[in-house]
Formats: structure tokens, C-alpha cells, sequence
């Protein structure tokens, strides 16, 4: 085994077993959106130009929709110790049952959300159905 | 000629750093590190090294042939170090702009900063994609001038180590002096940052004097006033290894697909962000709509008050 093949062992054992530190350190807990207040600040850091006039928070806090007066919808969720959002496009599915709705972007590496919005889940599903492609797209 | 790569030697440093920081991280701050985003990055580092191996030969060969024709011979005299430690440095300042504010080059240098941490882990997320971009090219003058490909490669890899230190949060701020000549820890949040304030600011290696030179600099704000999120503009809310190395890329090469073909060669060359139908938004974009409305905030503050009952969820904006 040459000494390049050896390195390369060796880095990928040494970041397999930091990984494993930072996990036994319980680094990095999954964060909760603690109320609407702090949903409207996640989705103004997410994209400084969707401003949300409305919020629904998921039961559990794992996540939320927020729509701005454009009538564009946000969805919140958490990546790691931070949060992602997305602005949902066109194209986007959504799915109501039991007062949990799904959702799934367009941009599909962004992963299926799954909120508990209770009565509000029907009507939600509606406006992310009907979401219009933007005129300059 | 010595052989001798700094890089390899600093490895077992970057890796008892980076566990010394998760020891930090453990008592005063657990969310600096998350597993999943550690791992990425790490295996960005190694993924890179091997992509350089594998890849850098070609910048060697094009190295050499410009050093058979170099207009002087500068050779191994000792005040060549420095001073080619200062050009390379120099040389850093520009590829990195270019990596910003070129999508061809951001598309590489983009997996850099695709965490929305900042640890030092975040220093090794380095791309595998850079030889695509052909940024080798700016060390050209420096290789036509009579310094030697090794001597240009040996400081870089010395640039490179400087630059792991700065990638943390446990680090508020330096001496005066040193922040005034020198990239920091504190520079540096400020160049990974996402608030529109900061975007595309401080591309410095490791004398923060050239960001100040041409116009480029941005001092950071205490972190209760205006605190840092760290990342892309559009955050990728995967921990997808290769998803990471390859979204812009991707991105940029259906961009030019579907573009009408007047426009195809401003994907690849313009800003990140730029559309031929305005429909994205630049940095410079995103900077100028924050600044108007801040602007606007500033200016209709005891309005605010009135205009609050219409919004019941919309708290007043701060800096972003």
C-alpha cells in the first residue's frame, strides 16, 4: 500500500471519527420555531425580500408557512441547528389529511415538509395548489 | 528545489483544532457544530485533496511551460519568500473575487461556503471542482515573472493554512493592529455572511489591507446588533454530499440550456444571481433593496406604530 493510499485511509478514518465526537458531544440539537413572531424573523433572514404578513406554525414547531402580500408562500423548516426556507414555485405538491399537510417543493433536494396545521391544513393546500407560475419566469 | 507540501504537514494540527473547538462548542456553544454538517464538510476536504491530485497536473504542465519563457530569474534567493508570499496573497485576493463574482467560478467556489456554520471544519470545505474554473491562470504573471511554480505553490499552501485558523466563532477579536493588517477570524464571519449588508465583502486570504485597497471591506457589527447568519443566499437544506459539490454547476448549466442563446455566455460569466429577465436578484440587488429599506424604515419609524395593526405577525424590521 503506498503512502498516498495510506493518507487517504487515515483522513477518512480521522473525519469518521470526528463526526462521531461531534455526535457523542450531542453538538447541533434540532431547533424549534418557538412561535409566529419567530417564524416572520426566520423567513426575513431566509430571503431579506419575502416579508410575511401571515404565519401558520406547525403543532409541533418543527415548521411553518408564510405568505407575504404577494400572495407568495413560504415554507420553514429546520437544516441542522439552523432553518432552510423555501419560496414554493409552481409545481409544487401538497397534500392535506387528517390536519397534516405535506409538501413537497419543487426543488425536490429540499426534501418533503410535513406540518400539523390542524384546521387550517385544507385551506393552505388550496393556495399552494393554485400557486401561479411568476409572469417573468 | 525543495519538495516539501506545508499542507500535509498542518493536517493533524486542522484535525486536533477542530476537536479542541468541539470541546469549546460542547460548553459554550453546542450549535456551532452539527454532525451531519461536519461530516459534509470534512469529506469536502478530502474529496478535494484527492480532486487535486488527481486534476492538478495540468496547472503543473501550464506552471512549467510559462516558467521556460519567465522575463526574469528570481531563483531561490531568501527575499523571494516573503515577496512571493505577498504577490501569491495578492494573487488570492483576485481569484477569490472572480469566485464571487463570476458564476463560472462561483460555481466551484460556491462548496465553500454552502455550510451555515462557521467552525474550523468550515475551512475544509474545500471544492473538488476548481480546476474546471481555470483560476490557476491568475498566478500566471507571478510564474512569467521568474518565481518558480514550487516557491508559488509552497506559499499558497502557507496562505491556505493561515486562512483555517480565521473560520471560527470561538475568536471575537484580535489586537488593533492585527485586525488592522490582517484577515481575522472577525473579517472573515463577515465574508461568510449572508446578511445582505455583507455579501460579497472582505475577500482577503491573509492581509485584509487589499479589501481596503479596492473598496472591498466591511468591518463587522457587534453580534447584538446586527448577528451573522452564515451560508448561501439560497440555503441548500440538504446535508447531500454530492448534491452540495454540484448544485451550482448544475444549476448554471440548465441556466445557459434554456436561455435564448444572447444570454447564454452572461450565465456563465455574470454574477451570481443574474437572470436575463430580472426574475433573480444579484448581491448588488439584494444589498440595494436592503438599504432602501432600511432607508425607508428610518425614515417612517413613527408610522410604524399606526401601520402595525394591518400586519398583526409583522414585526418591524432591524438589520438583517
Amino acid at each position: 500500500m503506498d503512502s498516498q493510499t495510506l493518507q487517504l485511509i487515515g483522513s477518512l478514518a480521522a473525519i469518521l471519527v470526528l463526526a462521531g465526537i461531534a455526535w457523542v458531544l450531542r453538538l447541533g440539537q434540532t431547533p424549534r420555531i418557538e412561535g409566529e413572531a419567530r417564524a416572520v424573523a426566520l423567513a426575513r433572514e431566509a430571503d431579506s425580500g419575502f416579508d410575511p404578513v401571515e404565519a401558520a406554525l406547525s403543532g409541533d414547531g418543527a415548521a411553518a408557512l408564510l405568505a407575504d402580500s404577494q400572495g407568495r408562500i413560504m415554507v420553514l423548516r429546520p437544516h441542522g441547528t439552523h432553518f432552510a426556507g423555501r419560496i414554493l414555485d409552481h409545481g409544487t405538491r401538497a397534500a392535506a389529511e387528517g390536519g397534516m399537510l405535506t409538501i413537497i417543493p419543487a426543488d425536490r433536494r429540499y426534501g418533503p415538509v410535513t406540518l400539523d396545521l390542524g384546521d387550517s391544513a385544507q385551506a393552505w393546500e388550496s393556495r399552494i395548489q393554485t400557486l401561479q407560475r411568476p409572469l417573468n419566469a | 528545489m525543495p519538495d516539501f507540501s506545508p499542507v500535509d504537514y498542518a493536517i493533524p494540527g486542522f484535525v486536533l483544532l477542530v476537536l479542541a473547538e468541539m470541546l469549546w462548542a460542547r460548553w459554550k456553544r453546542p450549535q456551532a457544530y452539527e454532525p451531519r454538517d461536519t461530516l459534509v464538510s470534512l469529506a469536502f476536504g478530502l474529496g478535494s485533496t484527492v480532486a487535486g491530485l488527481l486534476l492538478g497536473g495540468f496547472a503543473l504542465l501550464v506552471f512549467l511551460a510559462a516558467y521556460d519563457v519567465r522575463l526574469f530569474t528570481i531563483g531561490w534567493e531568501w527575499w523571494a519568500w516573503p515577496l512571493c508570499f505577498v504577490l501569491d496573497d495578492l494573487k488570492y485576493y483576485w481569484v477569490h473575487r472572480f469566485g464571487h463574482r463570476s458564476r463560472w467560478f462561483w460555481a466551484s467556489h460556491v462548496n465553500h461556503h454552502s455550510s451555515q456554520h462557521y467552525n474550523l471544519s468550515t475551512a475544509l470545505r474545500q471544492t473538488w471542482t476548481g480546476a474546471f474554473t481555470l483560476g490557476f491562470v491568475f498566478a500566471l504573471p507571478l510564474v512569467l515573472l521568474g518565481f518558480h511554480p514550487v516557491m508559488i505553490a509552497i506559499c499558497g499552501g502557507f496562505n491556505l493554512i493561515y486562512q483555517f485558523w480565521i473560520h471560527t466563532e470561538a475568536i471575537d477579536r484580535m489586537p488593533r493592529w492585527f485586525e488592522a493588517v490582517m484577515n481575522t477570524p472577525s473579517h472573515h464571519r463577515v465574508h461568510h455572511a449572508t446578511n445582505p449588508r455583507y455579501l460579497d465583502r472582505n475577500y482577503a486570504g491573509v492581509f485584509i489591507v487589499w479589501d481596503k485597497l479596492f473598496g472591498t471591506f466591511e468591518a463587522e457589527r457587534p453580534a447584538e446588533e446586527e448577528p451573522i447568519r452564515y451560508g448561501i443566499v439560497k440555503q441548500l437544506g440538504s446535508f447531500n454530499l454530492l448534491w452540495a459539490v454540484f448544485h451550482e454547476w448544475i444549476g448554471m448549466l440548465g441556466d445557459i440550456w434554456r436561455a435564448p442563446w444572447k444570454h447564454k455566455l452572461s450565465y456563465l460569466l455574470r454574477e451570481p444571481g443574474w437572470s436575463h429577465d430580472g426574475s433573480r436578484e444579484t448581491s448588488d440587488m439584494i444589498r440595494a433593496r436592503w438599504e432602501a429599506q432600511q432607508q425607508a424604515v428610518a425614515g417612517t419609524a413613527g408610522d410604524e406604530v399606526q401601520s402595525a395593526p394591518q400586519k398583526p405577525i409583522a414585526g418591524p424590521r432591524r438589520a438583517a
